[in-house]
């Protein structure tokens, strides 16, 4: 039984806390999305930091489904906490039309979090991926200032779109000055992409110094990818509904 | 999938696949077929799901593709995904 202690969001979501969520925290988003690159990276988080989960999002918007772990029903879009890291992830793919309410949600939840840095993990189709060894990160910020803490772990991206939520979370952690750093990794576009989130994995590492092993995440890669292949597919279906491929234009203002 | 102007490319990813055991056969002017062996048996039960049984030693489908073809096609497995290429008729 979901038990919710404070309930919170009047936009169509509630972020449910079943546990003391600290204030201050690092929030690391891993929602489906290319290669599934950020919920690999943020489960993966989750399990090695062994977080605890502490909260969850509900929507009557969302499609009506409970994912069972242990035998015990649990919403899909969890939240994980430790002492100073929180983790959203969602494992299931969430439809474009109702990103812009969650990204709104999940912005006013963490200014009264006082969330001190908002870091989104996901993907960047390159169409060239299998002749990459060790993928790419690439890094878009909700202000200037925050390149000196990617510590060289990623490269700016100055320009082009980002299509879905993480574009839009960081437009509105932007309005709202909460740090917010979102980190786009080189990967396949619809097939789940491990090696991926491992470079992913270490650029996190970087960023907030942390030691997170990723010889896990590579050692078992084909698992992973068998496993994901389900997930990947709805994903896919949802990134095609809300134009993803998009993100591959290049913005036509120069100067 | 996508084309260039002389081919059709396609990617499949395959976990599990080892080159030697993929096979690829042209089926007609729009379709070829797969058929790969994974070098293991996988069940749902290795995968840690009780509720699904069953388990399966190979990948195999038929794809159509959006432009005719020609018989000739080449193909490389890199990192676990399997890319065609398949010239395209005239």
């Amino acid at each position: 039984m979901i038990m919710s202690t404070r309930l919170s969001g009047d936009d169509g979501f509630r972020i449910l806390e079943t546990a003391e969520i600290p204030s201050d925290l690092v929030l690391i988003n891993g929602l489906p999305d290319v290669g599934l690159v950020g919920l690999l990276a943020a489960s993966h988080i989750v399990r090695t930091l062994k977080l605890e989960e502490v909260g969850a999002i509900a929507s009557d918007l969302l499609p009506p489904m409970i994912v069972l772990h242990g035998g015990v029903p649990k919403l899909p879009v969890r939240i994980f906490a430790g002492t100073s890291i929180a983790v959203l992830l969602s494992e299931t793919a969430i439809p474009g039309s109702l990103l812009r309410r969650l990204a709104d949600s999940l912005v006013d939840w963490s200014k009264r979090k006082k969330i001190q840095l908002m870091l989104s993990l996901g993907g960047m189709a390159v169409a060239n991926r299998q002749d990459i060894e060790v993928p790419k990160v690439f890094a878009a910020l909700s202000q200037k200032d925050l390149e000196k803490r990617l510590q060289g772990a990623a490269e700016i991206m100055e320009e082009g779109y980002i299509v879905g939520a993480y574009g839009l979370l960081l437009r509105k952690c932007a309005e709202e000055s909460i740090p917010a750093i979102t980190l786009l990794t080189q990967s396949y576009y619809n097939y789940p992409d491990p090696v991926a989130a491992a470079s992913s994995l270490n650029a996190v590492n970087k960023i907030l110094n942390l030691k997170i092993d990723v010889k896990e995440v590579l050692g078992k890669g084909e698992e992973i990818r068998l496993r994901s292949k389900d997930m990947m597919h709805r994903t896919h279906e949802e990134m095609q509904r809300m134009n993803k491929p998009h993100e591959y234009d290049l913005p036509p203002l120069y100067g | 999938m996508f084309m260039t102007a002389n081919e059709v490319v396609l990617t499949i990813d395959l976990p599990f696949v080892t080159a030697k055991r993929i096979r690829l056969r042209y089926l007609s002017a729009d379709a070829i077929e797969i058929y790969a062996k994974t070098s293991k048996k996988i069940s749902f039960k290795d995968l840690g799901i009780k509720h699904r049984h069953g388990e399966f030693t190979c990948y195999h489908a038929r794809i159509r593709v959006p432009a005719p073809i020609k018989r000739k096609m080449t193909s490389k497995l890199k990192r676990g995904v399997l890319e065609v290429h398949i010239d395209r008729l005239g």
